[in-house]
């Protein structure tokens, strides 16, 4: 017998592989109501387990408070996974949970254990809530069974793709990193030469075109300056050096000191009084990458740039929007990706380097089209300070 | 009328020395350049000088061993170093060892001049 499996989803075909039917779904909805008033104590429990486990607990950072948020998200995590729907949109919200293992460094194997607490938990509600009824009881025990092998196997899958990317990405900043350090350094020397022929002959009186030229060559040298300071930045990877940042201080700076078109128009848009516990070099440098990205792809049409920070409870998201043309869906993906690029010029430096000081201060970068227009949106969230960094992970 | 500051430029990088002894003497100093510590060290003994700027990453003699080697032989000259270096331990050993200014590369010409009327 053959079974067409090469058209399945990742999804349907571990659906498929543990038998898992509509029977089972509505088994399980059904079963809900029954679980609700256990679910606090079995997420108890769940946590005691893993702080009792001296290198599962290593992977919670933040404490009692983050235990609370995460007992949270277990029971809402309960709640969803009996009562489905189990369909696509399902399987990309699981997806995120293996993800969020793999930002907290969460060794593989307590994804197993941990699910087998689980596991006798629900099992044991079962038995109560069945005890006279063996038939009801089996059928429930197996669709618990595959309901949990299969949030089992999402969750190692997505951990595996997670792990990959990320040694991938390592190797490749690694190797970006030597070469980078040796290229910055030897290109440094003729540019300072440049730099002070120009010193001299800027001081001279030219006619105009030859000032013209001077300052455009004046102008370059400095861009290259920059990507060179980007790489350098790149290898060193130096984490951050904290200090209290007045962030609508920073985006006005940020604003200030990176040359647009005429025809565009930056507007600064910052709630009252923000304040991060962040590197203000590093913070300026992501800013500043994210403003001129903003500018060069507003360079033929003109438009309009919006940098704005906000913030939330435990974090500050700075974003440049900009109503350019927006990412090619092709290589959104990959936005932050070194040695990717969108633009005919350019390195792929830039956003690699956003991403790499914003996961230096616990935080993360995104990308992605505006929704309202064209224009694309990057986001950096960033924990307001450091003792939010470990909470700011688990928010799935 | 008093005679001009005299500056040695010494960087491995010839250009880099020629125009920042170029730049120099558009300011009024009597600038010299020696493209190697050892140089440095020659010129230091057959001539007078009230300042040397040298860079720091120099194959043979770096920075600091010319900078050793001037505070050993030359106590009171003044020396400012111009390192690509950004890590602190370098510039906290060439302050440590009598520097009187460290200037980060790429070099600000405007700081360097001002370093250089300030000490020159």
């Amino acid at each position: 017998m053959t079974t067409p499996v090469q058209d399945l989803s990742f999804f349907d075909d571990i659906k498929a592989y543990v038998g898992f039917t509509d029977a089972d779904a509505a088994a399980l909805a059904g079963f809900e109501p029954l679980v609700a008033p256990h679910y606090e104590r079995i997420a108890d429990h769940f946590y005691e387990c893993i702080l009792a486990h001296p290198k599962a607990h290593a992977a919670i950072r933040g404490g009692e408070a983050q235990v609370n948020r995460l007992k949270r998200t277990l029971v809402d995590w309960m709640r969803t996974g009996l009562l489905g729907p189990h369909d696509e949109r399902y399987y990309h919200r699981r997806t995120r949970i293996g993800r969020v293992h793999v930002q907290i460094d969460l060794p593989q194997q307590y994804m197993l254990t941990a699910m087998d607490v689980f596991r006798i938990d629900l099992r044991q509600v079962v038995e109560e809530t069945y005890a006279g009824e063996a038939e009801g009881r089996r059928r429930l025990n197996d669709a618990v069974d595959r309901l949990l092998d299969m949030e089992l196997a999402i969750m190692l899958q997505t951990y595996k793709e997670d792990s990959e990317d990320r040694l991938r990405r390592k190797e490749r900043l690694a190797t970006i990193g030597q070469l980078a350090a040796g290229i910055g350094h030897d290109l440094r020397n003729p540019l300072g030469v440049i730099e002070s022929s120009l010193y001299l002959l800027r001081r001279r009186d030219h006619d105009e075109k030859v000032s013209r030229h001077l300052e455009k060559i004046s102008a370059q040298v400095k861009i290259c300056g920059e990507i060179i300071t980007d790489l350098m930045e790149m290898a060193r990877n130096r984490p951050p050096k904290r200090s209290r940042v007045d962030v609508g201080a920073l985006i006005a700076d940020v604003v200030a000191s990176v040359p647009v078109p005429p025809d565009v128009t930056v507007l600064q848009v910052v709630d009252e009084c923000v304040e991060i516990d962040a590197d203000p070099g590093l913070l300026r440098q992501a800013l500043a990458n994210l403003v001129s990205n903003a500018a060069l792809a507003l360079e033929s049409s003109g438009g309009r740039i919006r940098v704005s920070g906000e913030a939330l409870e435990r974090e500050v998201v700075l974003t440049v929007a900009d109503d350019g043309p927006g990412f090619d869906p092709a290589t959104l993906s990959q936005a932050f990706e070194p040695l990717v690029t969108g633009r005919e010029q350019g390195v792929g430096l830039g956003l690699a380097l956003v991403q790499s000081i914003a996961r230096r201060h616990g935080g993360s970068a995104e990308a992605e089209n505006r929704m309202d227009g064209p224009g694309a949106v990057i986001r950096i969230r960033l924990p307001r300070t450091e003792a939010d960094e470990a909470g700011a992970e688990e928010e799935v | 009328v008093s005679r001009k500051r005299a500056v040695l430029v010494v960087d491995d990088n010839v250009a880099l020395a020629e125009n920042i002894g170029e730049i120099l003497c558009e300011e009024g100093f009597d600038a010299q350049v020696a493209n190697s510590g050892t140089e440095a060290l020659d010129r230091l003994t057959s001539g007078t000088f009230d300042l040397v700027i040298t860079d720091m990453r120099m194959p043979g003699m770096d920075g600091l061993e010319v900078l050793r080697a001037i505070k050993r032989q030359w106590p009171v000259l003044p020396v400012v170093v111009v390192t690509a270096f950004s890590r602190e331990q370098r510039i906290h050993d060439a302050l440590a060892d009598g520097a009187v200014d460290v200037l980060p590369k790429p070099v600000d010409l405007d700081a360097l001049l001002a370093v250089v009327g300030r000490v020159g």
